[in-house]
């Protein structure tokens, strides 16, 4: 079946492209003046200790060596030790990769759901008021980078209008354990909904930051596949037949209309997960990011690795992902013999 | 994107280079681009912040702030007539910080679209002159590594291994930046490879030279400005977005993200600190998004 | 005998125009059309010249919002298409009237199975609420294929129509139409997107399937050989308006209106003659249509009130009709 062999192209490329980022992350952190193991240990560490290190390390070994010493550990779990935390990097990882998924989950939820939204109403009631509102709302939304919303936020829910909270994933006092690390997954399961209502709170005002532009984008181009399709023969046709209007829009013309927008879903991830990074600062969201930030300033070489590698990872993912829905939904995709020439 | 009235197979009218076909046409250009007034609001905005950036030591009020200046006696001033935007925990002048920093910015967008721009379009075009070749493989499985995460991410890394400079900034942002020239230019140069002219070109015995030259290159080219056009206030955006967490320019010299970030510490009370520089931000892309929108149409032939 | 009740459509004087950017392109400038039960008209006319739009008005399928309709009206058995109630319109398209459209392929949606696309059209038709599911969808779906001959009708649901020759996919665009009992069926220039062997083939399916109905059929085409062969009774169309109709034996044995005659003078003959003439010009600008008759700026003969009004339609013998000034001595 073409679509097999689609898909086991993809993924080898995708695992290529995943070890093609491991070598180029590895370079650059070998790139680094300076000496790992001292920057490790600190400058008053003994020098015997620095030397044993050196020697852990493989600091001696020509680099090649260095590289499949790291992937081995790597593809077993172990990405070092954190210069920060003093903890395994993946204990690490564990503990904020969840917050945030949870984080860009939400936000991808929100772009999905408002964006079609948007878009359709703005297809509909073309060249009115309404269209002209949100395409006039579309060029600010998409010029107001997360952070700079994130900051706006702040200040506005912060203090001038406190009615959504605006640090971290919980208020003080309320507690949850801890089962898949999505909050309120976990709060829903325990059947403990004043805490579920507390995390949601908390994912408001960040995941609406992280989604503010791309749903505005996607909006736009929600709206004009529908108007181009919306004069297509094939509607007129089924029109002809007798098919029912709402039929006809929310089945033949909706379909067809959402195939540009969901190809562009896969983005739409990649910039919620570069944009979380500056957002979980502003916001104090325990997540991947903020650590990885954290890890950036402080030249902590393990976890700069290791988040690269995970968002790589967790990025080929949702462009597979998305184009498994894609194919799915356009069989010209899955059935089409060669692409390109 | 090609002229529909260009013949397929005429090799001789695709020796007319591109350029003198624009400028012939700007008459008609410029009233394609004028039609919306969203590119003219876009063009200004541009102009004026190009302007305002080249002739910043001359028409801001406070030139001297925007280097080491310390006023203590004019902390944080409320916007007022003498000083528009307010100042700072510093006792400087916000509106002459951010025209300055306007300055940063564009050299960075500059530097790094110059920089990135030529070799991607050059990886791409050879990628799709030789199409399904080992070239082709070869190339586009290393853009697919470097297009394989999100700009802003490896730019973070790699600014952050290197000392914190505007110089490493703009080495970080370039290196990443070209793969997306590279993909662009690729999807277009090898499905123009295989037209009849290109052919021809090639029977008739034409070097490789001339043909990614003076045959695919002038195919390709609209899209690639009106992505130049936009890029920069994208490349600004990932700029700010540096120099918020502390990468790029270095202090006292002004960067927008790190204005935003200083004045997050004084919220609410000295909210003019981060509100003015957001607000620049924001205008900043805007203003390329919507003219780069206007040359997109302007450039690309749509359906009427 | 002919009398009112056997007329089945009767589109009197219809006007259609579209919105555009510059003002109102005045496609459709009085047409006349009348069809009766079990007839088969033809409806010829160069490419641009409204028979598209005149369809699609009666189905009301034209495209939304920028269209405006400042005059005429459509009797179907009686009542005024153009008044119709939703419902109504609902009631005509699935159980009255069937449009096959020009293209195949762009008239079937490409992200959707045969399968869904014709079961739906069943499953929306009044026909088949009133049949109380004697047989299911799947069952009619599969016996309307059958019946335009497409092989192995049960695969044939579960493709996409990419995957579909155009022959094929015109078959399934016929299928749609017969899946209910209808009267009427318009079918637009069937087959010109196709090769000829194939246009051939569904010609004759088209033949086969309205004798075996009883069905009337408004044929479009531009082939006035096609026209011919297989109508009752012709309509010459021009730049949105009837200029002639008469029985096919009659328009080819004595053509009268100007633009009959170069249509008739076009067609190469096998017999000799050399390179038909032609007609010189083009179609007339719809934003600023000529104020008299629109044929008149190619028109050979001419005459002061050519340019002033449109003609009528004028019997100058039994059952053929003209528009033209000149005629009406």
């Amino acid at each position: 079946m073409k679509f097999g062999s689609f898909l086991l192209k993809r993924l080898l490329l995708s695992i290529f492209v995943i070890f093609g980022l491991s070598i180029v992350i590895f370079i650059i952190a070998r790139v680094v003046p300076g000496d790992p193991a001292r920057m490790a240990l600190g400058p008053r560490a003994p020098e015997e200790v620095v030397q044993r290190l050196r020697q852990e390390m493989y600091l001696g070994k020509p680099l090649p060596e260095q590289y499949f010493y790291w992937i081995r550990g790597v593809l077993s779990g172990d990405f070092g030790r954190s210069l920060v935390t003093k903890r395994a990097v993946l204990e690490d990882i564990k503990e904020y990769l969840p917050a945030t998924m949870e984080l860009s989950i939400f936000a991808g939820i929100l772009i999905v759901i408002f964006s079609i939204l948007l878009g359709t109403l703005a297809a509909q009631y073309k060249d009115t008021w309404v269209d002209n509102l949100i395409r006039t709302l579309s060029y600010f939304g998409v010029a107001i980078p997360a952070f700079v919303a994130a900051i706006l936020f702040m200040l506005l829910f912060g203090y001038y209008w406190p009615i959504l909270p605006v640090l971290g994933r919980l208020s003080p006092g309320i507690h949850i354990t801890r089962i898949t690390g999505l909050l309120t997954l976990d709060s829903l399961i325990q059947g403990n909904f004043v805490a579920f209502w507390d995390a949601l709170k908390h994912l408001i005002l960040p995941s609406v930051a992280l989604s503010l532009g791309r749903t505005f984008q996607e909006a736009r181009i929600t709206r004009s596949s529908m108007v181009e399709n919306m004069h297509k023969d094939f509607l007129s046709s089924e029109r002809g037949y007798g098919i029912p209007e709402r039929v006809i829009m929310f089945k033949y013309l909706l379909k067809p209309s959402l195939i540009p927008t969901v190809s562009v879903m896969g983005l739409d991830y990649a910039s919620i997960f570069a944009n979380a990074f500056l957002v979980e600062m502003i916001f104090n969201w325990p997540g991947i990011s903020r650590y990885g930030i954290n890890a950036m300033l402080s030249k902590d070489l393990s976890v700069i690795s290791a988040v690269v590698i995970v968002c790589g990872t967790i990025f080929l993912v949702v462009n597979i992902t998305v184009d498994i829905i894609v194919a799915f939904l356009d069989p010209r995709i899955r059935l089409s013999t060669s692409r390109g020439i | 994107m090609r002229n529909s009235n260009q013949p397929n197979n005429s090799i001789a009218i695709s020796l007319v280079r591109p350029k003198s076909i624009f400028w012939l046409n700007l008459g008609k250009n410029w009233y394609k681009f004028s039609r919306n007034t969203l590119s003219i609001v876009g063009l200004v905005i541009v102009a004026g912040i190009i302007i305002s950036a080249i002739f910043a030591p001359w028409i801001t009020p406070y030139p001297e702030h925007a280097g080491p200046f310390v006023d203590f006696d004019n902390t944080g001033q409320p916007p007022s007539l003498q000083h528009l935007c307010g100042t700072d925990n510093m006792g400087r002048d916000i509106f002459s910080r951010i025209i300055f920093a306007f300055r940063g910015a564009l050299i960075m967008a500059g530097v790094v679209l110059a920089l990135a721009v030529p070799p991607g379009v050059l990886l791409g075009l050879t990628a799709g002159y030789f199409v399904n070749t080992w070239i082709d493989i070869v190339i586009m499985r290393i853009t697919d590594i470097f297009l394989g995460l999100p700009p802003l991410i490896l730019a973070l890394v790699i600014a952050a291994v290197l000392k914190p400079t505007l110089m490493n900034a703009m080495i970080a942002i370039t290196v990443i930046w070209w793969s997306w020239y590279t993909r662009l230019v690729y999807g277009m140069a090898s499905s123009v490879r295989n037209e009849y002219f290109v052919i021809a070109a090639d029977l008739t015995g034409a070097s490789k030279f001339h043909i990614i030259f003076r045959e695919i290159l002038p195919n390709c080219l609209s899209p690639i400005f009106t992505k130049v056009a936009l890029d920069v206030g994208w490349v600004i955006l990932i700029g700010a977005s540096l120099s918020f967490v502390g990468l790029g320019e270095q202090p006292p010299i002004p960067a927008l993200g790190q204005m935003v970030s200083d004045g997050g510490n004084y919220m609410p009370t000295l909210w003019w600190m981060t509100i003015f520089p957001s607000l620049a931000i924001v205008l900043v892309i805007l203003g390329f998004n919507l003219m780069g929108d206007g040359l997109r149409d302007m450039l690309e032939t749509g359906r009427e | 005998m002919k009398t009112k009740e056997n007329i089945l459509l009767d589109i009197k004087d219809l006007h259609v125009w579209y919105r555009v950017y510059g003002g109102y392109l005045k496609v459709l400038n009085g047409v006349h059309l009348m069809v009766r039960e079990g007839e088969r008209v033809g409806l010829v006319g160069e490419a641009g010249c409204g028979k598209t739009t005149t369809m699609k008005s009666i189905l009301q399928i034209l495209p939304p919002g920028d269209f405006h309709i400042p005059q005429g009206q459509i009797f179907y058995k009686g009542q005024d298409v153009l008044k119709m109630s939703f419902k109504e319109l609902q009631r005509l398209r699935s159980r009255e009237i069937a449009m096959i459209f020009q293209d195949p392929t762009t008239a079937l949606n490409p992200v959707f199975t045969i399968g869904t696309q014709i079961g739906d059209v069943i499953k929306y038709s009044s026909a088949f609420e009133e049949n109380e599911h004697k047989e299911t969808i799947k069952g009619r779906s599969i016996k309307s294929l059958k019946e335009v001959y497409l092989p192995d009708p049960e695969r044939m649901l579960i493709n996409y129509p990419l995957q579909l020759s155009g022959g094929m996919k015109q078959r399934v665009c016929i299928a749609m139409a017969i899946s209910s009992p209808r009267n009427l069926f318009i079918a637009d220039e069937p087959g010109t997107s196709l090769d000829v062997t194939i246009q051939d083939q569904i010609m004759r399916l088209l033949n086969e399937v309205v004798e075996k109905r009883k069905t009337s059929i408004i044929l479009i085409t531009h082939s006035l050989g096609v026209a011919k062969e297989m109508t009752d009774r012709i309509y010459v169309m021009y730049a949105g308006t009837i200029v002639e109709t008469a029985l096919p034996e009659v328009l080819f044995k004595n053509p009268v209106h100007p633009y009959t005659k170069g249509l008739l003078a076009s067609v190469p003959k096998i017999s000799g003659g050399g390179i038909a003439k032609g007609i010189p010009g083009k179609l007339p600008s719809y934003l600023n249509p000529p104020s008299g008759c629109r044929f008149q700026p190619r028109c050979e003969q001419e005459s002061p009130i050519c340019s002033e009004k449109p003609p009528q339609l004028f019997e100058i013998e039994k059952d053929h009709l003209v528009a033209c000034y000149l005629t009406q001595r």
